[in-house]
C-alpha cells in the first residue's frame, strides 16, 4: 500500500490519468475513452483500471471540458441579468467591433442572456463610489418578486446574474440586493459581480457574471455526481477540480464559482509543461499542447505561468476572470487541408475531429489531414499508434494526399510535406504573435510540446521560429492529467481601483494592498488550504494616457515610499520592455492582483526509464524535403536510459505520442526524463 | 521621349495630378497627346484606359 | 515557376510581420485610436513601393497602403535614403488621408542593398489647428485643420531629426501623447525590420525577390476571376452628404462603375465639386473607400496587396468632393465619407448584379463627437474622440447587426466606466434603439441612444457625423432606417434640442468648440440601418421575436409588417393574413 496522487483529464475524445506513487515517485497511466454524456462513468473506468486500492489514493485532481462545452454548445441554464436601469442592453450592444473586415454577412454574436431578461434596477452609483440614486428597500423588493415570478413559470428554475454599474468600486447595492434574493428565494443561485470579478468594463463584467450563472447547474451537479462516483468506489481522499487559472479548489467548494471552470480542461497541460520545464532547468518555456482538433499555446516566464486577465472563446463574449493565458490555434492532428479560391493551401480550422477523424483512422474520412501528411511521409508508425492499440491505413492516408498533389502538381510526399510545413506555419505565425502581444521576445523562449501531436511537429516549430530547444516531457500524451496532480492550490484576486502617482498616498495604497492580499489568503482558507500559503500582490499600471498595462510587483515587506518607489518599478519595467520611460510623466494604478497559493510538495516523477543508451529499433524510411526519403533511426522512448543522446534525423514513439528530431539537431534524455532537442550548431 | 521629369525646385509647394485618374504626380509624368493637347498621366497604362473609356464617355455626353 | 507552398508561406508570413508591427504600436501608443480604436496599419512595400503586404485590421487605409508610401518613394527617391532613416508625412495632397493620420515609412536593406519598406499608418489625437482633438468641424481650410507634414525625414541614420521634431511638438497640443506615439509607430517599424531581416536571411534576397510578382499576380488572377462573373455592363448610383458644416445643402457623390470582362472601372467624375467644408476626403480615400465597396463583394479573402487592385481603376477628378485640392479641408472625409463611398458602391450600385452579396444602408456615420475640457478632480486638461456604434443595413439571409461600427473601421466602444472614470460626464441611458430599424424582410439593425449630463464647471464640444436628414436607405423594397440625432438639453429646460437650436450652429451635425456648462444634458442618438426586401415579406414568427425581445412595438409590427400581435404577445396567424392582404 502506497500513497498515490491522481490526476485526471477528461478530454473530447479520451480521458487520461495519472497516479503518482507519493514515495517513489512512480508513474502509472490509464487512458479510456470519454463519455461526454456522463462525464464520471469514464473517470470511474479509469480508477477502476489503475489497479490502485481505494485507500491508497490520497489525493485527486480532475481537470475537466464540461464548463467548455456547455459554453460552445449553449447548454446552460436560463440567466436573468440584473443591471442598474438605462443600461439593460449592454449586453447586447457589447463593443461593437468586429470579428472580420470584409464580412458583410457577419452575425454579432449572440449573448447568453435573453434580451426580456435583461431586467433593471433603480438605483446609481458614480466613479468616485458616491450614490447618486439609493436603492431602496421598496425597489429591492419589487425586484425580487419579479425574480420569483421568473423563478416559477421556469420549470428549471432561473439563475440570477447581479451586475451594477461601478459596483467594483462601491458594493453595497449589489450585497442587498443578493442578500434579499437569497432570503427570500434560497433555490435560485445568485452571482455578483463585486464577489466574481471587481474590476472595471461593465460590459466584460457583465457577460462574466452572466457566464457564472448559465454554468452552475452543470457544475453544481457535475461536483455531486463525481462526489457520488467516489464515494461508491471507496475512496475517501480530498477531491479537488482544476481552475482556469491553474489552481485547485476543493470540488465541494467548487460551486460557488462556476465561472471559474471555463478553461479547466486546458490548464493541466500548462502546468505540467512548467512543471518540466522547471525539472529541466528552463525559466522561460512557450508550451504547445497540440491534440487533435487544435494546439493550445501558453507561456511559462521566468518560472511562471502566465496568466491573463480575460478570455474569449467565442469573439465577442469575453470572461473576465484571471485565467492561464491559452491561446488555441485551430492547427491539430486532424486538421483538414484544403484549396482556397486562389489556389493556395490552408489547414484548417476545420478539422474532422475524432470522428470520423483523419483518411488513415479507416473510419470513413476522405480529406486529407497533418495526420494523414505525417503518415505518408514515414514519421507515423501505422502499427504503433497508440501503442499498438489502434491501426492506421498508409493506403488511405495516400489516397487522401493524392488530390492536393494533383492540384500542386507535385509528388505525393512533397504534398504531404506541404501540408505539414502550412500547418506549422500557422502555429508559428500564432506564437509569435502571441508573444509580440504580451511584449515577450520570443527569441530567449524553449519550446515544451506535448499533447498527442505536439512532439511531432515540435522540432519544425523551433526550427521555423528560431527557438533554441525543445523539450519534450516524459508521457507527453497525458501531459495534462499529470499537470491536474501537480497543480498547486491557488486563487487569484482582481480589482480595478484606480490611483495616480501624483495624487496617491502611501497609506492608501498600502492599506489597498493589504486589503486584496488578506482576501486571496481567506480565499484560499476557504477552498482547502491547510498549509504555508504564499502571496504576491501586484498592480497593473501604465501612464495615464497609455492603454496598456504593464503588471508590476508590489515588494510586501517594505516601508517608506511605496507609490514612488513602485512608479520607479514601472519606469523601468517600461524601459527594459519598450526602450523608453517617460519619468516625468503619471504613472497610474489600474488594477490590484493578488495571487494566494499554497504551494505543494510534488514528489519528483520518475518516469520508468529502460536501460538502453541509444541504439535504435529499426530503420524506416522518412521523407525530409531537404534530403528526400532517407533512412531514419526508430527509437522506442521507453527504452532510453537517462543520459541517452542521439543525432537526428530521428522518430521516437512511445504510447501517447511520436518525437520527430531533424538532420542538424541533437537529442539526450535529461536526468528527469525530458527529451531535449537543439540544433547541432548555431548558425 | 513621353515620360517626362517634374523638375520644380525643391521650396515648390504646389503639386500636380494625373489628368486621366486625379493620383499624385509625384517626380514624373508619362504623356500622350490628344488633338494636340498633352495629356499627363502617372503610368502608360493609363493611356490606353483614357482611349477606351474616357474618351468614349465624352463621345457619349457630346 | 514560383513554388506555390513558398509562395503562401512567405504570404504568411509578411503578414505576420505586419501584424507583429502592429501589437508593437498597440501595446506602445498612447492615442486610443491605436489600441482601442485599432486605428492603424502597418504594411510592407517591395523596392518600387508597391504594396506586398498589410495588416488586416483597418480597411480605412486601404488607400495609403497602396499608394502614399510609393508616392513618398518617388518623391524624394529611394536612394535618398539611408539605413535607419525614417520619413513621416501627413499631407492629404501628397497621399495622406486626413491630417491626423501621420504614414511612417522607413527603407529595408539586406545585405547592402535595398530590398523593400516597412511603413505605417497612425492616427495622433491632437495635431493642433482651430479646434482641440484634431478634428476641427468648421474648418474650411486645412491651415485650420492642424499641423501640416509633408514628406519629411524625422530619423535619419538611426538618430532623431531634431529640428522636424521640435516643430511637431512646439504644434500639437499635448506634445507628450504625440512623442509617445511617434515613438510608438518608429519602434514598430524597427521591429519591422529586425523581423524583414530574419526571413531574408531565411529565404535569401533572390528567392523573395523572384517570388513577389508571383505574389501579386496570384490576388490579381483572384479578384479577375471574380468580376469575370459579375455581367458587363455600367451601373450607376448617387448618395450625399447632407450638409458640409458650412453650406446647409447636400453635396452628391456619384458614381458610375464599368465591368468589362475581368476589368472594372470606377468613375466619380460626376460627383460634385468639393465642399467648402470638411467633408472632402483625397484620392487615397476614395481608393480606400471604393476597394474596400468592392471587396464587400468580390475578393473576400484575397491576400491585399498591389495586384488585387491592378483590375480596379479609379477615376476621381481633382477638385471634386472625392479628391481634395488644396487648400480645401478634409478632416470629415475619413470617417464620414468613406461608408458612404463602401455603401454606394456595395449597396446601390453592386446591388444591382450581386444582391446576395450586399446590404442596405448602415447608419453610415462614425458619429465623432469630441469633447475637453479641464477635469475637476485632477485639475488636467483632457480631450476625447467618441464615436459610436450604429445598426448596419439588413442583407440577404440576415437582419443587419445592432450596434456595430462603421464598415470601414475596427474599433470598439469606451466602456461607460471607463468613460465616467476619465471624464466628468454621467450616463442616465445607454440603450439600443427600439422601433428603429429599417423595415424590410430582413431589418436594419439598431443604433444607440446615449444620455450624457455634465459634471464639470464646462467642457467644450464638437461633432462631425451625418445622416440626420438623409436617413440610411433600404433596399430592394426594404425601407428606410432611424435618422442620427444630437441633442442638447440646457440645464434647467426640459426640452432636448438641436446644437443647432440651442446654441446657433450653423449644422447639427458639423460644429465646434460649443462651451457645455454643469447640468447640461446631451443626447447621442446614432442611425439604425435600412432594411433589405419588402417588410410584409418577412416572417411574422421574425416579427413577434423581435417584439418579444423589445425591438419592436406591436404598432409598429402591425403597421410596417402587418403583423398582428396579441396582448400576451403570441402571434395572431390568421389576423395578421387578413391584414397583409389588405396592405
Amino acid at each position: 500500500m502506497s500513497p498515490h496522487r491522481i490526476g485526471v483529464d477528461t478530454g473530447g475524445t479520451f480521458t487520461d490519468l495519472v497516479a503518482v506513487d507519493e514515495a517513489t515517485g512512480a508513474v502509472n497511466t490509464v487512458k479510456v475513452p470519454s463519455t461526454p454524456q456522463q462525464p464520471a462513468a469514464a473517470t470511474f473506468e479509469a480508477l477502476r483500471r489503475c489497479g490502485l486500492d481505494p485507500g491508497e489514493i490520497e489525493f485527486f485532481v480532475l481537470g475537466t471540458t464540461i464548463a467548455t462545452n456547455c459554453l460552445l454548445e449553449r447548454k446552460g441554464q436560463r440567466v436573468v441579468y440584473v443591471t442598474t436601469a438605462g443600461f439593460e442592453d449592454v449586453p447586447y450592444i457589447q463593443r461593437v467591433d468586429r470579428k472580420s473586415l470584409y464580412d458583410l454577412q457577419w452575425v454579432k454574436p449572440t449573448p447568453y442572456v435573453d434580451r426580456p431578461d435583461c431586467i433593471g434596477v433603480r438605483e446609481r452609483v458614480l466613479a468616485d463610489g458616491s450614490v447618486r440614486i439609493p436603492l431602496e428597500d421598496g425597489e429591492i423588493q419589487r425586484v425580487v418578486e419579479e425574480l420569483r415570478r421568473r423563478d416559477e413559470e421556469c420549470e428549471a428554475g432561473i439563475a440570477v446574474a447581479v451586475n451594477f454599474l461601478f459596483a467594483y468600486v462601491e458594493p453595497e447595492h449589489e450585497r442587498r440586493l443578493a442578500a434579499a434574493i437569497r432570503h427570500v428565494l434560497p433555490a435560485v443561485p445568485v452571482s455578483v459581480s463585486s464577489e466574481l470579478a471587481p474590476i472595471w468594463r461593465e460590459y466584460e463584467r457583465g457577460n462574466t457574471v452572466i457566464v457564472d450563472a448559465y454554468l452552475g447547474h452543470l457544475i453544481r451537479s457535475f461536483a455531486r455526481e463525481l462526489d457520488d462516483s467516489l464515494r461508491e468506489a471507496g475512496v475517501s481522499c480530498p477531491r479537488f477540480f482544476l481552475k482556469s487559472n491553474g489552481g485547485q479548489v476543493a470540488t465541494d467548494a467548487a460551486a460557488r464559482q462556476p465561472v471559474n471552470f471555463v478553461l479547466s480542461g486546458l490548464a493541466g497541460g500548462m502546468i505540467a509543461g512548467k512543471h518540466f520545464a522547471e525539472a529541466a532547468g528552463r525559466k522561460d518555456v512557450i508550451t504547445l499542447d497540440m491534440g487533435g482538433t487544435s494546439a493550445d499555446v501558453g507561456i511559462v516566464v521566468q518560472g511562471t505561468i502566465r496568466t491573463a486577465g480575460q478570455h474569449e472563446f467565442e469573439f465577442g463574449l469575453p470572461i473576465a476572470i484571471p485565467v492561464v493565458d491559452l491561446t488555441t490555434i485551430g492547427a491539430g492532428g486532424s486538421s483538414i487541408a484544403g484549396f482556397d479560391q486562389g489556389g493556395f493551401l490552408h489547414v484548417g480550422p476545420k478539422s474532422a475531429g475524432a470522428d470520423p477523424g483523419p483518411a488513415c483512422y479507416g473510419k470513413g474520412a476522405e480529406q486529407a489531414t497533418v495526420t494523414d501528411a505525417n503518415l505518408v511521409l514515414g514519421r507515423l508508425n501505422s502499427l504503433y499508434f497508440l501503442g499498438g492499440e489502434f491501426r492506421l491505413d498508409p493506403a488511405l492516408a495516400r489516397s487522401a494526399v493524392k488530390p492536393v498533389a494533383v492540384r500542386l502538381h507535385t509528388e505525393l510526399e512533397a504534398a504531404a510535406h506541404a501540408i505539414v510545413e502550412v500547418a506549422c506555419e500557422n502555429m508559428a505565425g500564432a506564437i509569435r504573435l502571441l508573444c509580440a502581444d504580451r511584449g515577450l521576445d520570443y527569441r530567449g523562449f524553449d519550446l515544451m510540446s506535448f499533447g498527442g501531436a505536439g512532439p511531432l511537429h515540435a522540432a519544425l516549430l523551433a526550427r521555423r521560429i528560431g527557438l533554441r530547444r525543445v523539450i519534450v516531457p516524459p508521457s507527453p500524451g497525458l501531459a495534462s492529467a499529470f499537470g491536474a496532480q501537480a497543480a498547486d492550490l491557488r486563487v487569484d484576486r482582481r480589482l480595478t481601483r484606480l490611483f495616480r502617482s501624483d495624487l496617491t498616498t502611501d497609506a492608501e495604497l498600502r492599506s489597498a494592498v493589504e486589503q486584496i492580499g488578506r482576501a486571496a489568503l481567506d480565499e484560499l482558507l476557504s477552498e482547502g488550504s491547510a498549509g504555508k500559503p504564499v502571496l504576491m500582490v501586484s498592480v497593473s499600471a501604465r501612464y495615464v494616457g497609455q492603454n496598456f498595462e504593464q503588471e508590476v510587483t508590489v515588494p510586501l515587506d517594505v516601508d517608506g515610499d511605496l507609490v514612488r518607489l513602485m512608479a520607479e518599478r514601472f519606469h523601468e519595467q517600461h524601459r527594459r520592455t519598450y526602450g523608453y520611460s517617460l519619468d516625468a510623466a503619471v504613472v497610474e494604478f489600474v488594477h490590484l492582483n493578488a495571487t494566494a497559493a499554497e504551494v505543494r510538495e510534488s514528489p519528483r516523477p520518475s518516469f520508468l526509464a529502460g536501460g538502453s543508451d541509444g541504439k535504435p529499433g529499426e530503420l524506416r524510411p522518412v521523407y525530409f524535403k531537404e534530403t528526400g526519403w532517407v533512412e531514419t533511426p526508430i527509437y522506442r522512448r521507453a527504452s532510453l536510459a537517462l543520459g541517452a543522446a542521439l543525432d537526428g534525423p530521428a522518430v521516437l514513439e512511445e504510447v501517447d505520442s511520436t518525437t520527430l528530431v531533424l538532420a542538424g539537431q541533437v537529442a539526450h534524455v535529461d536526468p528527469t526524463g525530458n527529451l531535449l532537442i537543439e540544433e547541432a550548431q548555431r548558425g | 521621349m513621353p515620360w517626362v521629369q517634374r523638375d520644380e525646385p525643391w521650396y515648390q509647394t504646389e503639386v500636380e495630378y494625373c489628368q486621366v485618374t486625379g493620383q499624385l504626380l509625384p517626380r514624373r509624368y508619362w504623356t500622350f497627346e490628344v488633338n494636340g493637347n498633352v495629356v499627363k498621366t502617372c503610368h502608360p497604362r493609363y493611356e490606353r484606359l483614357y482611349h477606351e473609356y474616357l474618351a468614349r464617355r465624352e463621345a457619349r455626353e457630346r | 515557376m514560383v513554388d506555390h507552398v513558398f509562395l503562401r508561406i512567405l504570404n504568411s508570413q509578411l503578414v505576420n510581420i505586419c501584424e507583429e508591427m502592429g501589437y508593437a504600436m498597440m501595446r506602445t501608443s498612447y492615442s486610443t485610436m491605436f489600441s482601442e480604436g485599432l486605428d492603424f496599419s502597418t504594411m510592407i512595400l517591395e523596392p518600387g513601393g508597391d504594396l506586398i503586404a498589410m495588416q488586416n485590421l483597418n480597411p480605412a487605409m486601404l488607400g495609403q497602403a497602396l499608394f502614399s508610401g510609393r508616392w513618398v518613394i518617388e518623391d524624394l527617391g529611394a536612394d535618398g535614403f539611408e539605413p535607419g532613416d525614417v520619413v513621416v508625412h501627413n499631407d492629404p495632397y501628397r497621399g495622406g488621408s486626413h491630417m491626423p493620420e501621420h504614414l511612417l515609412i522607413a527603407p529595408f536593406h539586406h545585405r547592402g542593398a535595398l530590398r523593400g519598406w516597412v511603413c505605417n499608418v497612425g492616427h495622433l489625437s491632437e495635431i493642433g489647428g482651430m479646434a482641440p482633438g484634431s478634428f476641427a468641424s468648421t474648418a474650411t481650410d486645412v491651415y485650420q485643420e492642424g499641423l501640416r507634414l509633408p514628406p519629411v525625414k524625422v530619423m535619419r541614420r538611426g538618430e532623431p531629426v531634431k529640428d522636424v521634431w521640435r516643430i511637431i511638438l512646439a504644434n500639437h497640443r499635448t506634445p507628450d501623447a504625440s512623442w509617445g506615439d511617434l515613438n510608438a509607430m518608429i519602434g514598430a517599424l524597427n521591429v519591422g525590420l529586425r523581423r524583414l531581416e530574419a526571413l531574408f536571411d531565411e529565404h535569401g534576397g533572390e528567392s523573395i525577390e523572384e517570388a513577389t510578382p508571383a505574389l501579386l499576380d496570384y490576388s490579381e488572377a483572384w479578384i479577375r476571376r471574380d468580376i469575370e462573373r459579375l455581367p458587363d455592363g455600367t451601373y450607376s448610383g448617387e448618395d450625399c452628404q447632407e450638409d458640409d458644416g458650412v453650406e446647409l445643402r447636400p453635396h452628391f457623390l456619384r458614381a458610375d462603375l464599368t465591368v468589362e470582362g475581368d476589368q472594372m472601372i470606377v468613375d466619380w467624375s460626376r460627383s460634385d465639386p468639393q465642399a467648402r467644408g470638411v467633408i472632402n476626403c483625397p484620392y487615397v480615400v476614395c481608393a480606400s473607400a471604393t476597394y474596400s465597396g468592392v471587396f464587400q463583394v468580390v475578393g473576400g479573402d484575397a491576400p491585399i496587396n498591389a495586384g488585387a487592385v491592378r483590375p480596379i481603376d479609379i477615376i476621381a477628378p481633382p477638385g471634386t468632393l472625392v479628391n481634395v485640392r488644396h487648400p480645401g479641408a478634409c478632416v470629415g472625409g475619413q470617417t464620414e465619407l468613406q461608408p458612404r463611398i463602401i455603401e454606394l458602391i456595395q449597396g446601390r450600385i453592386l446591388s444591382q448584379i450581386a444582391p446576395e452579396r450586399t446590404a442596405a444602408a448602415s447608419g453610415g456615420t462614425s458619429g465623432n463627437f469630441l469633447f475637453g475640457g479641464v477635469h475637476p478632480r485632477t485639475g488636467r486638461y483632457f480631450t476625447h474622440y467618441h464615436f459610436e456604434g450604429m445598426g448596419w443595413g439588413g442583407r440577404a439571409e440576415t437582419d443587419g447587426n445592432n450596434a456595430q461600427v462603421v464598415p470601414h473601421g475596427n474599433c470598439k466602444n469606451t466602456p461607460i466606466e471607463v468613460f465616467e472614470t476619465r471624464y466628468p460626464w454621467v450616463h442616465s441611458e445607454y440603450r439600443l434603439n427600439p422601433d428603429a430599424g429599417g423595415p424590410g424582410r430582413t431589418r436594419g439593425g439598431l443604433g444607440i441612444t446615449r444620455v450624457i449630463e455634465v459634471e464639470a464647471d464646462e467642457i467644450v464640444v464638437s461633432a462631425l457625423c451625418d445622416r440626420s436628414k438623409v436617413a440610411p436607405w433600404g433596399i430592394f423594397g426594404g425601407r428606410d432606417g432611424q435618422c442620427l440625432a444630437y441633442l442638447v438639453k440646457v440645464a434647467g429646460s426640459d426640452e432636448f434640442k438641436t446644437f443647432s437650436d440651442a446654441f446657433g450652429t450653423t449644422s447639427d451635425t458639423k460644429f465646434a468648440n460649443v462651451r457645455l456648462r454643469r447640468g447640461d444634458t446631451v443626447m447621442l442618438r446614432s442611425p439604425s440601418g435600412g432594411g433589405y426586401g419588402p417588410p410584409l415579406e418577412r416572417a411574422p414568427e421574425l416579427v413577434a421575436e423581435d417584439a418579444r425581445a423589445g425591438f419592436l412595438s406591436h404598432e409598429r409590427a402591425r403597421e410596417d409588417y402587418g403583423v398582428v400581435l396579441r396582448q400576451d404577445g403570441s402571434l395572431d396567424a390568421e389576423a395578421t393574413e387578413d391584414l397583409r392582404r389588405e396592405l
